[in-house]
């Protein structure tokens, strides 16, 4: 698990690269500061990020360990994981209760 | 604008976006404000993140250089919001400690947790926020702990500093036995209490006229309680900047807009209340004098 959060946050960095924000970063992963100043601390121990020209970076260890696991292309975007075969105008709202068809025969 | 460093060589997402929609923003303005506008963005400061963090850097090791301060008698911390809720201004703090490395055993996320007998081996609280505009925040963040810092030095680290909002610290340090320094990368004249202008009075009117017209609210226009400032960051942008920078209505969109995101009903619930009593109150005031 703790592995897949690492990719996670490493993902992000690399897709962000100089825009990437801390807190952005907490909000995706649902983390607290401590679990936050956790990760970092270990991204940066493990040299997967490193601070180059004052900004956090991926390194090319970081990189390399991306691309071992075919992860290079993840995109933490959730656009990328929009339902495109949801018909957004026809969904039900939350407050109705669904009904499977043919529901009444069945009691 | 005053751009910091080498910004043009390589541009955040904010200033792409600056540099795509500068000429449909600059547009809206009324032909006779152009020159005031262009003034006023000419002293205009945009942090970008890189700027930031650079700055953060080399303010730490200002605080370690003049002030000697060692890991045995000080803590780190940041200025909560008035809610509570975590917010991007965290990120200041955030690079703080991880660029420079800081002994995570220091920084405290909640100083409330520091025991009472503890306190006396504290003597250096540093706390690190992105600018300081009116000193308000600071101050509230303060008043609750006011016997806490009796004595003890304070050393608040930000990017960029209003003078008023300054001496209004520095105010209540010497009124609470406090020692407040505050290190910055730039301080900052209220805009129209500089040498901008040949007369400030009408370039205030001026702005006061433009920003009405363009629906911006009264109180928004100078930013702030007043306060006048030309700034904005890359994650947002203080509600001390001068409103059309920031402040986007139905009929015109400004170039830094601030992030307010929505809060749910019950958060508002209290300020409701009062304005509604508010409101009743007025309402009773006027009946009795007809």
């Amino acid at each position: 698990m703790n592995d897949y959060i690492e990719l996670l946050a490493l993902s992000y960095f690399r897709k962000k690269q100089n825009n990437y924000e801390i807190h952005e970063l907490m909000q995706i992963l649902g983390f607290g500061q401590q679990q936050i100043d956790e990760l970092i601390q270990k991204l940066i121990t493990k040299n997967f990020i490193e601070y180059n020209m004052n900004l956090l970076q991926v390194t090319e260890k970081g990189l390399n360990y991306l691309l071992t696991l075919n992860c290079n292309n993840c995109d933490l975007n959730e656009d990328s994981y929009e339902l495109f075969k949801l018909d957004k105008e026809n969904v039900l709202s939350i407050s109705n209760p669904y009904v499977p068809e043919k529901f009444l025969k069945k009691i | 604008m005053r751009w910091n460093s080498n910004q043009f060589d390589n541009l955040d997402s904010k200033l792409l976006k600056f540099s795509e929609d500068f000429d449909i923003w600059f547009e809206q303005f009324p032909k006779d404000n152009k020159a005031l506008v262009e003034i006023l963005l000419n002293h205009f400061e945009y942090y970008s993140h890189q700027e930031v963090n650079k700055q953060l850097k080399e303010l730490y090791s200002q605080l370690k250089e003049n002030f000697k301060i060692e890991e045995e008698n000080t803590i780190f911390s940041f200025i909560k919001s008035k809610d509570g809720i975590s917010n991007s201004s965290n990120d200041y703090w955030n690079e703080f400690k991880y660029e420079n490395n800081i002994n995570c055993n220091l920084c405290y996320e909640n100083i409330n947790v520091i025991e009472g007998f503890q306190w006396k081996f504290i003597d250096n609280i540093v706390f690190v926020d992105d600018c300081i505009g009116t000193g308000n925040s600071f101050i509230s963040f303060l008043l609750p702990n006011v016997l806490k810092f009796k004595n003890k030095n304070l050393f608040f680290v930000t990017i960029h500093a209003m003078v008023d909002g300054i001496k209004e610290i520095k105010k209540f340090g010497i009124d609470n036995d406090i020692n407040i320094i505050i290190i910055k990368y730039r301080s900052e004249n209220k805009a129209f209490n500089s040498d901008y202008f040949s007369n400030n009075e009408d370039a205030i009117d001026d702005v006061m006229k433009m920003s009405l017209g363009f629906k911006i609210p009264k109180n928004q226009i100078l930013g702030y309680k007043e306060s006048q400032s030309l700034m904005a960051f890359y994650n947002n942008t203080p509600n001390n900047t001068l409103g059309f920078f920031r402040y986007n209505t139905d009929n015109y969109v400004s170039i830094f807009p601030r992030i307010n995101s929505k809060k749910p009903s019950w958060q508002n619930m209290k300020k409701s209340k009062n304005n509604r009593n508010n409101l009743n109150y007025l309402i009773r005031r006027n009946k009795k004098s007809e």
